[in-house]
């Protein structure tokens, strides 16, 4: 692939993953900045994974496995911080970036439903329903069994279906 | 488990959470801006190929016995051969070993990029020393000296030439420590006090190279957003204050301050400029400006003006 070309298909990546890069973001980090920033270095990723190998079999499960890497090394910082936080300055410390930043009432609603729920079963929710991952797909990303995915997406569901009863 | 209209509603609610038209547009242009920072490298030359390998060793070698010995060398793991032919120089029977099978299989192993360059400089060092044997024991021949002399080009080439392809792939820094190691090296070699036509080759070798660093691209490679790797910096830093980086260089590193380790050293500062500006927290950079002058101590006797090469 020459630069034009590159440039080409990089943007293309761009326009049709970039919502659905940054709505897995923002399931898992509750932060709408915080997941903003987590696409632009997706994509910077997906970049240099270009400029490396000349074929890339899947663009989409290169995406979300870098999303993903990037999200576990984003709380493991934030767990670091915090924990030094607390060792200085005591318990009554509190991290800034704990109130998720949401400009949306809809977003609001929705991701407090999904924030009840634990953060693999908000991920695998949100690949399978919102994305259309087979159950299969979200297995080979998270390197579990199809099975276990399965069971964990019917569980999310039904907890999903009790919340919103409870607010009706 | 089937979804009644709640949880469609609320997956459709979901479906709708996406980026703000403004931020995608921004993270759009960024991509672009940052996509044409780091450019996609030249194309890649073909993969080697080992029936090609054996092709060549055996084509190129004069006579059966090299071949018959380069298969054992290969086949049979005549390591001990291949080890006693390492001090070989021409006109002596491991020669051909030495250049035919050993030093092709550790351009092999060497892959590409910075080890493929450094080999090759390493290997026009070499066929320069073993001309210089062959001169202490008065052997030689006129005809072995252009040899070696045409050797040497065209391993120095083959270095520069890897050289030229880190830059192209956004690696200056690296690129350009290897042209100073070259530069050093042959600089030590220029520097003998026997005027042979080999030495005659070096030291046009050195013109060459300072000719290419007075060019200097350097700002133009910044710009390009190319990354100065640990190895690079320790490397500039130990050319420009003529400290060696291990014992093993210090012959090399230690004797004048080339040409282009000055150019290494304002690509240094271009890029820990736009460090610093990276560090401020904007992923991408336009970087503009020009080189900042320094003042380089120690200039060697063969270093062109200061001016010539900080415009």
């Amino acid at each position: 692939m020459d630069q034009i070309e590159a440039n080409e298909y990089f943007l293309q990546t761009y326009d049709q993953y970039a919502d659905a890069i940054f709505r897995f973001a923002l399931v898992k980090v509750s932060d709408r900045a915080r997941a903003e920033d987590i696409t632009q270095e997706v994509f910077m990723r997906f970049w240099q994974a270009l400029r490396k190998e000349t074929v890339l079999r899947n663009d989409r499960a290169l995406l979300y496995a870098i999303a993903r890497n990037l999200i576990i090394d984003w709380y493991r910082k934030k767990k670091e911080a915090s924990l030094d936080a607390l060792s200085e300055e005591g318990f009554e410390a509190k991290g800034t970036d704990e109130v998720p930043i949401l400009h949306n009432a809809m977003n609001e609603e929705v991701l407090a439903v999904i924030n009840t729920l634990d953060e693999p079963s908000r991920e695998s929710l949100l690949l399978r329903f919102v994305e259309g991952f087979s159950p299969a797909e979200i297995a080979e990303l998270r390197g579990e069994t199809p099975n276990a995915i399965s069971v964990r997406i019917n569980r999310a569901l039904k907890k999903v279906r009790e919340h919103l009863h409870v607010h009706e | 488990m089937s979804m009644n209209n709640t949880e469609h509603n609320f997956i459709h609610k979901l479906k709708k959470v996406r980026l703000g038209d403004g931020v995608r547009t921004r993270i759009r242009e960024e991509l672009m801006a940052y996509a044409e920072l780091h450019t996609m490298p030249a194309v890649e030359a073909a993969p080697f190929n080992s029936l090609t390998f054996l092709g060549s060793v055996i084509g190129h070698s004069r006579t059966l016995a090299v071949s018959v010995l380069a298969l054992a060398v290969i086949v049979g793991g005549g390591t001990a051969t291949a080890f006693a032919a390492e001090n070989a120089v021409p006109g002596e029977p491991l020669y051909a070993v030495k250049t035919k099978v050993n030093e092709p299989a550790r351009a092999v192993f060497a892959g590409s990029g910075e080890a493929k360059a450094r080999l090759h400089s390493f290997l026009a060092l070499r066929r320069v020393q073993e001309a210089e044997v062959l001169r202490e024991r008065g052997t030689l021949s006129a005809k072995t000296e252009a040899e070696l002399a045409s050797r040497f080009e065209g391993e120095a080439d083959k270095a520069l030439h890897e050289a030229d392809k880190l830059e192209q792939s956004g690696d200056a820094s690296e690129s350009l420590a290897i042209r100073a190691n070259l530069e050093a090296q042959l600089s030590a070699q220029a520097g003998q006090e026997h005027d042979t036509n080999i030495r005659q080759a070096v030291v046009r070798k050195v013109a060459r190279l300072r000719e290419g660093a007075a060019e200097a691209p350097a700002a133009q490679s910044a710009k390009k957003g190319a990354k100065v790797s640990e190895k690079a910096r320790v490397r500039a830093t130990s050319l420009l204050t003529g400290m060696s980086v291990s014992g093993e260089e210090a012959s090399t590193t230690a004797t004048s301050t080339p040409a282009v380790g000055k150019r290494l050293l304002e690509t240094l500062i271009h890029e820990r400029e736009n460090q610093k500006k990276e560090d401020a927290r904007m992923p991408i950079e336009s970087s503009a400006g020009v080189p900042i002058p320094v003042a380089v101590p120690n200039p060697s006797r063969l270093v062109p003006p200061v001016n010539s090469l900080l415009r």
